[in-house]
């Protein structure tokens, strides 16, 4: 779950995320000390979660909410703060919850376990036409993908293949925003899926083994290296 | 039908609420079911004794019992109720987030506010009730999507609702009926008396049994393979979509 705290005192962001990490696991947080550049951040990656303090110099937590709002009514947002003031302004924009500083830690625990039961865990999957019929394929379910010729070999779990006609451009894009990443020119490869490494191979949870080629070395190490170090362990 | 409830100690806001959602009944052609409370106790037992509403409109300032806590105790009952309060302070607005409030209000309201207020949670009921079951359970009443609902089993007058996410309701009464509720939704299939199941989660299909997703298996009846066979084909032909 990737979270957002933004608060203009570092104190403040890390007591909360003291906070979170008594009462859930399995969280990444991006802090940032002031509204605006949380703003740019979100649009460039959306985040799962925001946590806002109101009082902040600038720009206030509530202005920074409704800008956020205008483009984004899904996202929850909590308000931490001193001040009860903004009560009433927080249903305005759609507020989660507003905790009152400091955080007590059962009353984050019940407000994260409501707003986890709501988050239903959409599987992510990506959807081919395979022998004329449109197929969503899961994403956990698909180990690599491996461009010939005029086709792209999925390879699923249990080593299971299946060939779709197409361009593994066709497939990048959506891709590498969801846990793959290029190693090849010919290959796509879900991280989650890769065993181990070492210098210029992935050994994937199947057996297979890709090659990474010289082009995409330094960025294949980094997306899998990022990967280990801030996923859900 | 939407169901709503309003409850003040002040008779001229009981009035004026009244006025108001004539208005927006006539303005949105939409026929509203409410009734108005003049205390809270009067609220709570309407509750208690089954009734359910949709849509709550609640003071907070009233003699002897404080709004947020008729909700908590409203919330005990039923966890999916809108429950709005109407008040003339400011000061319980942090407070009516411990009972899951759709929205704060501030008196007096106008009429536009008014207006947008009940668009708003007017189409998230009616969103609401689309695809998606009241359950009333152990657990109080819940609302249940059926993309929730992997499997349903019911043993005796218990029916066990299993959802996609592991947990398992308890409700009582008999799966001819669940059918039925859920006959509207097209993704469910009673291969066995004593089972209903959800399509979309089914994972695999053999002779004897029919394998979910969450790996339950559900018995088939003799001789009734082919016809859950043909049942699921039409299903996975009719979206022309198929998940692997």
């Amino acid at each position: 779950m990737r979270i957002a705290i933004c608060d203009n005192l570092k104190s403040e962001r890390q007591k909360a995320i003291e906070a979170l990490n008594s009462v859930i696991k399995n969280f990444s947080v991006n802090e940032f000390d002031n509204g605006s550049e949380l703003l740019e951040s979100h649009a460039l990656h959306p985040y799962d979660l925001i946590i806002l303090d109101i009082l902040m110099p600038k720009i206030n937590g509530i202005d920074t909410a409704v800008s956020l709002r205008k483009n984004d009514t899904k996202t929850p947002i909590i308000f931490m703060s001193t001040s009860e003031e903004f009560g009433v302004q927080s249903y305005r924009v759609l507020a989660f919850d507003y905790l009152l500083k400091p955080i007590d830690k059962d009353q984050l625990k019940a407000c994260m376990k409501r707003l986890l039961s709501q988050r239903e865990k959409k599987k992510q999957y990506i959807t081919v036409t395979y022998s004329g019929v449109e197929t969503n394929i899961l994403l956990s379910n698909i180990q690599c993908l491996e461009s010939n010729l005029r086709k792209v070999i999925f390879t699923l779990s249990e080593n299971r293949e299946i060939k779709i006609i197409g361009k593994l451009t066709d497939f990048e894009q959506f891709l590498l925003k969801h846990g793959f990443c290029r190693c090849h020119k010919s290959y796509l490869v879900n991280i989650e899926h890769i065993d181990r490494i070492d210098d210029n191979m992935f050994y994937l949870t199947g057996g297979k083994t890709i090659k990474i080629s010289r082009t995409y070395l330094q960025s294949a190490k980094k997306a899998y290296f990022d990967y280990i170090f801030t996923a859900e362990v | 039908m939407v169901k709503l409830a309003f409850c003040d100690d002040d008779l001229s806001v009981l009035n004026d609420l009244r006025v108001l959602l004539e208005q927006y009944s006539v303005k949105r052609n939409q026929i509203i079911d409410y009734i108005a409370f003049h205390s809270p106790l009067d609220l709570l037992a309407e509750i208690e004794r089954g009734t359910r509403f949709d849509i709550l409109f609640l003071d907070v300032l009233m003699p002897g019992e404080n709004g947020i806590n008729v909700a908590a105790e409203i919330r005990s009952y039923d966890s999916n109720v809108k429950i709005i309060f109407l008040t003339s302070s400011a000061e319980f607005a942090v407070q009516s987030y411990t009972v899951n409030a759709y929205y704060y209000q501030l008196k007096p309201i106008c009429a536009e506010s008014f207006f947008r207020l009940m668009d708003s949670v007017f189409s998230l009921c009616e969103k609401e009730q689309t695809n998606s079951l009241l359950l009333r359970c152990k657990s109080g009443i819940t609302r249940i999507k059926s993309t929730q609902m992997e499997y349903c089993e019911v043993i005796h007058r218990t029916l066990f609702i299993h959802l996609t996410n592991g947990k398992v309701l308890e409700s009582i009464g008999s799966m001819d009926e669940l059918s039925k509720r859920l006959a509207s939704c097209g993704n469910f299939l009673r291969p066995h008396r004593s089972y209903l199941v959800n399509l979309e989660y089914v994972q695999n299909l053999s002779y004897r049994a029919i394998t979910m997703s969450c790996l339950a298996e559900i018995p088939i009846p003799r001789g009734k393979y082919n016809e859950i066979k043909n049942a699921f084909l039409e299903y996975a032909f009719q979206n022309r979509k198929v998940t692997i």
